[in-house]
């Protein structure tokens, strides 16, 4: 089977959030994918919206639990 | 099956569960108290139906739903205003980081940017957006839930996800961007796109 066409820029980027989020098709994954090897340019901006959305994610979640947070929903149904 | 192995079957798929719950809550209350009493609520609630429960389907994607529920239900009004829809560029922090000339600065010019940042400030800028855009990007950050799954929990269509992730992404970059500026992590006006 041959390999799909590369997307150009345009393409790819209105892709850009779809893709970074892993929400494409197989196929389109693949097209992106073929376009960020060969445009330098879009690899970058794409990088970059990836750590931004990693480095959020990683953040949010070091939110500290409350340390009893089980034992109080215990209490919750206990008392329900 | 009786009361007590129910009981203990729930709190086994609860265990797991209850820490990003929690981190749900808080960053929808934004109070830590209100988001203990908002994840005790969800349990009641759920163990109440957990019979009905269909075993071997995604337990955290049905409690996060009931919980959302209930903070839909019982929520306060009072709101930080949230910002306009309207006029925000695409890939706004690249662009400005861009500007400012941090692109080759750096190996990871995000962090640069984004580290300077605590969690408070990211919620702060989570907190400009509209509720119904936060909602969506609160279960995205914190679950690695695709966006049919954030569909299921939110009740909504998968598009309608979508739209609001996206769209949320851009507000929350021009915030986060705005924070960075009012924290000297970057300077001021660097970065304007001002002509």
């Amino acid at each position: 089977m041959s390999e799909p066409c590369a997307f150009d820029c345009y393409q790819a980027f209105k892709r850009l959030d779809d893709f970074v989020d892993r929400e494409l098709t197989g196929e389109e994954m693949e097209q992106v994918k073929r376009h960020l090897e060969l445009c330098e340019a879009c690899a970058i901006e794409f990088q970059f919206e990836d750590d931004v959305l990693k480095c959020l994610k990683e953040k949010l979640q070091r939110i500290d639990l409350p340390p009893d947070l089980m034992q109080r929903l215990s209490s919750a149904l206990d008392e329900a | 099956m009786d009361g007590s192995t129910l009981r203990r079957e729930f709190e086994s798929n609860l265990a797991p569960v209850a820490g990003v719950a929690y981190r749900v809550a808080y960053n929808l209350t934004r109070d830590r108290e209100d988001a203990v009493d908002l994840v005790q609520d969800a349990t009641v609630l759920a163990f109440r139906a957990y019979e009905g429960f269909r075993r071997g389907s995604n337990f955290r994607a049905w409690f996060l739903r009931i919980l959302t529920n209930r903070f839909l239900k019982t929520r306060s009004r009072k709101r930080v205003e949230s910002v306009s829809l309207d006029d925000t560029e695409d890939v706004y922090l690249f662009k400005k980081s861009r500007e400012a000339g941090l692109l080759g600065n750096s190996e990871d010019p995000a962090r640069l940017v984004l580290d300077g940042l605590d969690v408070e400030a990211v919620q702060e800028a989570m907190d400009r957006l509209p509720e119904e855009f936060k909602m969506a990007a609160v279960l995205y950050f914190l679950n690695d839930f695709s966006y049919e799954q954030i569909a299921d929990v939110l009740e909504i269509p998968v598009g309608t996800v979508r739209s609001r992730l996206h769209r949320g992404r851009k507000i929350l970059q021009k915030e986060l961007w705005d924070v960075a500026e009012a924290r000297g992590i970057v300077s001021r006006g660097e970065g304007s796109t001002d002509v």
